[in-house]
């Protein structure tokens, strides 16, 4: 056995040309493959982020029953315990405080419903990078009751800063919620619909309007790595009590993104499929080759006396080692590439710059740094090796060495 | 130079494996090129067709206030001038008028605001595709008074179901408040729960005797063919330039935001695949023209000089496109006529999706331009692949290369 | 003999009808009258919590109202005005006068488990459904006609029927029923303590249950009732709305 790992070896060297055209021809595979893969899971990412940052977060804590009843009722008071849970993972960087309900808001004589937000500014800042968003005034300060309307809002009542708003709401255990509130600033918020009808205020006063005082609706988790969200969310279910509270990623916070997201991404592993057929050509291409210019060689070793299950077994092993050599090789070759693309994202021209920028989104496609794309393709041209090696192996097992020895 | 083309001509049939895989991989790369491309067209197309026949059609016309607050008083004047100016335009398929209020729907356990949708059953049916979406019921063929269609999600929320009674609220254009009882005659339901949460439909006939007006809100038109859109819109802003006419890009700027994108990552995805394709060439032919270093060999033994070894290795390579180029064009419109037809359906392909509910199904398509311009491609790619292992060639030793075993 | 028989059952039939009628118009001339001042409080009762708010109400007819809350102290100040078919609404707090929309007509009344519809909702219970005497109970000692109302076919109510029990000594309401279409109880409204406002004798108490859902109801009670005041229509006006005590 030992034998037969060396004559592989050896036979790999000995021809150091034709190896090194077989290794590239699979590295070349991987390369590929990982590359248009690392973008697409980059994209993807990145539209989840967008998505994701526009509003809920990656995941959020709730009273248990609040997502099926969204009802100011249903707020609760964070204990110590949820508390010292956020506090002590690494993996979260901040949580952001909400509590958020419906109020009719009111001039002399129009009304509109909107949905009223009561946040932390600063945090929000972070996770819905509202500043850019600002086209007037400024944020209001935590302690005061100003409001920060949405422009659909502001042209609707035809306000601007300084005006006042009247907010009229059902409060926390039937108390009534009303007040007029002055605007110290406007947001516009790509998304039309909510642009229409969102008020942000400081979570206290909105916590005193609806007379819920240090209550809150939901817990925002801002995180730091999106790609351990689900050991995350693990770790968390399992500390949580989850007869108090219910923990939601945004997949079930945001169920239609799911489906788009699904629908495209079947359609990446179509294309993904026609890449791979093209690459698999090559690599049976080179294979065919090197087994024509091998022919002789073949048909010596057998007329001599080598067992045709023998030779099978060495050109086995001899891909598999090329193919292993290639695949270390090529993980290495791509990975600056992917690191430089990660950093450097491709950015999208004109017409397409300017869709994405409209939406508050940085035009661009990433590459993605997941570890799984390098090692699941690896394996996956691996495998494609070994099935190309089934030529080689079919053509020895019915070689008739005169004939061969002939070629 | 004769000489040399009758040669490669003879080689290429000589070794009929080698030419089949340089065949082989420019096939391969026509189809993949042709094949991508019209792939990824049909997926974005059906993005954009299902959202255009479910909620924004071709083309919208409102009373030019109306965008701003949605106050019903803005209602389309002289709403049978716009029929005239829509009939005689021949690229128009199907258009309907609509009443949009907002309002409340409630039933005996909950209340909701709904926006309420009063529309003209046989125009709808040619607009969009509601009526091809409803899970129970039917699109209005109940011979009950005041039907209503609802969406599931709505339907569920109220804890109502099929021929329930459900109480309409609104205003009408004097703010006078009205109400109806009407029954669910059926339910749909749509991609967006959320678009099915907060609109319901009524008829035309049924709204405006509540509210005794006949006056419309909206206008919504589909054009023959995506392509007419762009024609109609700018022929209609002109002749009916007192009212709002918005084209679906305007409306829903997702939509062409995911052309944009998705065109930009075509074309990365392009230069992937043609790259791998080149070095598969590369590779593939390297390795051809070392199998060959005994018969290579034996040329320029003989007195064939480099140069026209060189022209030899690139002329057979030249022939080999030339078969392939036309088999791989072929190869990939037959794929696109076949898929084209039935469709991709891609919840096979995709894991873990569940009911992946209507529009899933994918039709590639592609201009016939692309054709050409593909094949155009790999031809000249392989061509320029063919380069570098050619030069290789030119390295043999005459004389090592016929010793050589 | 056949005919005498059968116009007689008709004439019966139609008399029941009309008896049923003229039974559920007496009980609601006998609540509203002319004009009415009233002292009130609503207990609004949740499995997990409860508020009683303290009202002082107005009305001419059905068309004009006033309601002004006296308590909580977070509330007090708050009025509503209902004239015809609209609502406007006034808050110490803000100091302007807010029209309400229809949208808030179906949302529940101050969290109780009456709507604004409830309050504003010209009596409906006469000419949007069909009456019918279908028995007798007994409540609150008292004994009561069982009259069922089915919802005419273009009337906008959201209920399958509504049971009504009439005492037939004063024509009191003593209870109702509400049922969706396919008969399931939804609503129930209970009526006790009778006694004398003035004159006038009606229940002092009422209480709505929603049937679907556990441990709530409202609770109304009367502290005061007085009929026939000196009050017109220029009372109910928004300039009004800020002054009322």
């Amino acid at each position: 056995m030992k034998m037969i790992f060396k004559m592989a070896w050896r036979n790999i060297w000995r021809n150091k040309r034709r190896s090194i055209i077989t290794i590239s021809s699979i590295f070349f595979a991987i390369f590929f493959a990982v590359f248009a893969r690392s973008f697409q899971i980059g994209i993807y990412n990145k539209m989840i982020a967008n998505m994701v940052g526009m509003y809920t977060g990656y995941l959020q804590i709730h009273q248990n029953g609040f997502w099926e009843e969204q009802s100011i009722d249903n707020s609760f008071i964070p204990d110590q315990t949820v508390i010292d849970i956020l506090h002590n993972n690494k993996d979260i960087t901040d949580y952001n405080e909400r509590l958020e309900s419906f109020a009719l808001t009111a001039s002399k004589n129009l009304t509109k419903g909107a949905i009223i937000m009561g946040v932390n500014f600063d945090k929000e800042d972070n996770l819905m990078d509202l500043r850019p968003k600002l086209i007037s005034g400024e944020f209001p300060a935590d302690t005061s009751a100003s409001m920060l309307i949405s422009e659909g809002l502001a042209s609707f009542y035809n306000m601007s800063v300084g005006d006042s708003l009247i907010l009229l709401g059902q409060g926390y255990h039937g108390a009534s919620a009303n007040g007029i509130f002055p605007i110290c600033g406007i947001l516009k918020f790509p998304m039309p619909d909510l642009n229409g009808r969102l008020v942000l205020m400081p979570i206290k006063a909105t916590q005193e309007l609806y007379d819920a005082s240090e209550r809150l609706t939901s817990l925002v988790l801002q995180i730091k790595d999106p790609s351990k969200l689900n050991r995350l969310k693990k770790y968390i279910s399992k500390k949580l009590d989850l007869d108090k509270y219910e923990l939601m990623d945004w997949k079930s916070l945001l169920p239609e993104m799911v489906q788009t997201i699904q629908a495209d991404s079947a359609g990446g592993v179509i294309i993904i499929g026609v890449l791979y057929m093209i690459i698999s050509f090559g690599i049976l291409g080179t294979l065919l080759m090197m087994t024509a210019e091998r022919m002789h060689e073949f048909g010596i070793l057998i007329s001599v006396g080598m067992r045709k299950s023998k030779l099978i077994l060495t050109l086995i092993i001899e891909s598999l080692m090329m193919g292993v050599l290639a695949s270390i090789l090529g993980i290495i070759g791509i990975s600056p590439v992917r690191y430089y693309f990660n950093r450097h994202p491709i950015r999208l021209e004109a017409q397409a710059a300017e869709s994405v920028e409209s939406y508050g989104f940085e035009p661009v496609i990433p590459a993605s740094l997941d570890l799984d794309i390098l090692f699941n393709h690896a394996g996956i041209v691996l495998l494609i090796v070994l099935i190309c090696t089934l030529y080689p192996i079919i053509t020895i097992w019915r070689l008739k060495p005169v004939k061969a020895m002939r070629a | 130079m004769k000489t040399t083309i009758k040669i490669a001509w003879r080689n290429i049939w000589r070794t009929p494996m080698r030419s089949f895989l340089v065949i082989g991989s420019i096939i391969m790369g026509i189809w993949a090129g042709i094949f991508v491309i019209a792939f990824c067209y049909g997926l974005n197309k059906q993005r954009t067709l299902n959202s255009i026949n479910n909620y924004v059609s071709h083309i919208q016309i409102h009373h030019p206030e109306y965008e701003k607050d949605h106050d019903s008083k803005y209602f389309l004047e002289n709403s049978s001038r716009i029929k005239k100016e829509l009939e005689a335009d021949k690229n128009i398929k199907a258009f309907a008028f609509r009443s949009l209020l907002n309002g409340m729907i409630s039933s005996p356990i909950k209340s909701n605001g709904v926006r309420i949708i009063g529309v003209n059953k046989n125009e709808e049916k040619k607009l969009t595709s509601i009526h091809s979406s409803l899970v129970e019921g039917s699109y209005f063929e109940s011979k009950r008074k005041n039907p209503i269609l609802i969406g599931e999600a709505l339907a569920q929320k109220l804890k109502v179901k099929l021929r329930s009674k459900i109480v309409l609220t609104f205003q009408d254009a004097d703010n006078n408040i009205i109400s109806g009882a009407f029954r669910i005659c059926g339910i749909f339901k749509t991609k967006y729960s959320k678009y099915d949460q907060g609109n319901i439909f009524i008829q035309n006939s049924d709204l405006q005797r509540l509210i005794k007006s006949e006056e419309f809100h909206q206008l919504a038109l589909l054009c023959n063919s995506l392509d007419d859109v762009d024609s109609t819109y700018h022929s209609l802003k002109n002749t009916l330039s007192d009212y709002d006419v918005k084209d679906w890009k305007t409306i829903a700027p997702e939509l062409a935001y995911a052309d944009e994108i998705m065109e930009t990552w075509l074309f990365l995805i392009m230069i992937i695949i043609m790259l791998a394709l080149i070095f598969g060439i590369i590779n593939t032919m390297l390795m051809a023209v070392f199998e060959r270093r005994r018969e290579l060999g034996m040329l320029m033994a003989i007195g064939m000089n480099k140069s026209k070894v060189f022209i030899l290795i690139l002329t057979e390579t030249f022939f080999l496109s030339l078969f392939g180029a036309p088999l791989g064009m072929f190869l990939g419109a037959f794929t696109i006529r076949l898929t084209s037809e039935t469709g991709i359906n891609l919840a096979m392909v995709g894991e873990g999706l569940r009911s992946v509910g209507l529009g899933n199904i994918i039709y590639p398509e592609i201009e016939a331009k692309f054709y050409i311009f593909i094949t155009a491609m790999v031809f000249i790619f392989t061509l320029i692949a063919a380069i570098y292992p050619s030069r290789k060639a030119l390295k043999l030793k005459p004389t090592e290369a016929i010793r050589t075993i | 003999m056949k005919k005498l028989l059968f116009s007689f059952l008709f004439i019966a039939f139609q008399s029941s009808a009309q008896d049923a009628y003229e039974i559920i118009k007496r009980s609601d001339e006998h609540l509203r009258g002319a004009s009415q001042k009233a002292e009130m409080s609503i207990e609004v009762q949740r499995p997990k919590w409860s508020r009683t708010m303290e009202i002082k109400a107005w009305s001419l007819g059905t068309e004009y109202s006033f309601i002004l809350i006296q308590a909580p102290s977070r509330d007090k100040g708050t009025v509503f005005l209902k004239r015809e078919k609209e609502i406007w609404n006034w808050q110490p707090k803000i100091e302007k006068v807010i029209k309400l929309p229809p949208s808030m007509m179906m949302q529940s009344w101050m969290g109780s488990d009456f709507t604004n519809d409830d309050l504003v909702k010209e009596s409906s219970i006469l000419s949007d459904y069909t009456h019918e005497i279908v028995g007798d109970t007994i409540l609150q000692n008292r004994t009561c006609y069982s009259i069922k109302l089915t919802p005419k076919p273009e009337a906008a109510v959201v209920w399958g029927k509504i049971i009504t029990f009439i005492d037939k000594l004063d024509y009191l309401q003593l209870g109702s029923e509400f049922y969706d279409e396919d008969g399931y109880l939804i609503n129930k409204m209970e009526a006790s303590d009778i006694k004398f406002f003035g004159d006038k004798i009606l229940p002092a108490i009422m209480v709505m249950t929603p049937m679907e859902e556990e441990n709530q109801k409202t609770i109304l009670r009367y502290k005061y009732i007085e009929y026939n005041i000196d009050i017109e229509e220029s009372f109910f006006t928004k300039q009004n709305m800020k002054s009322l005590r």
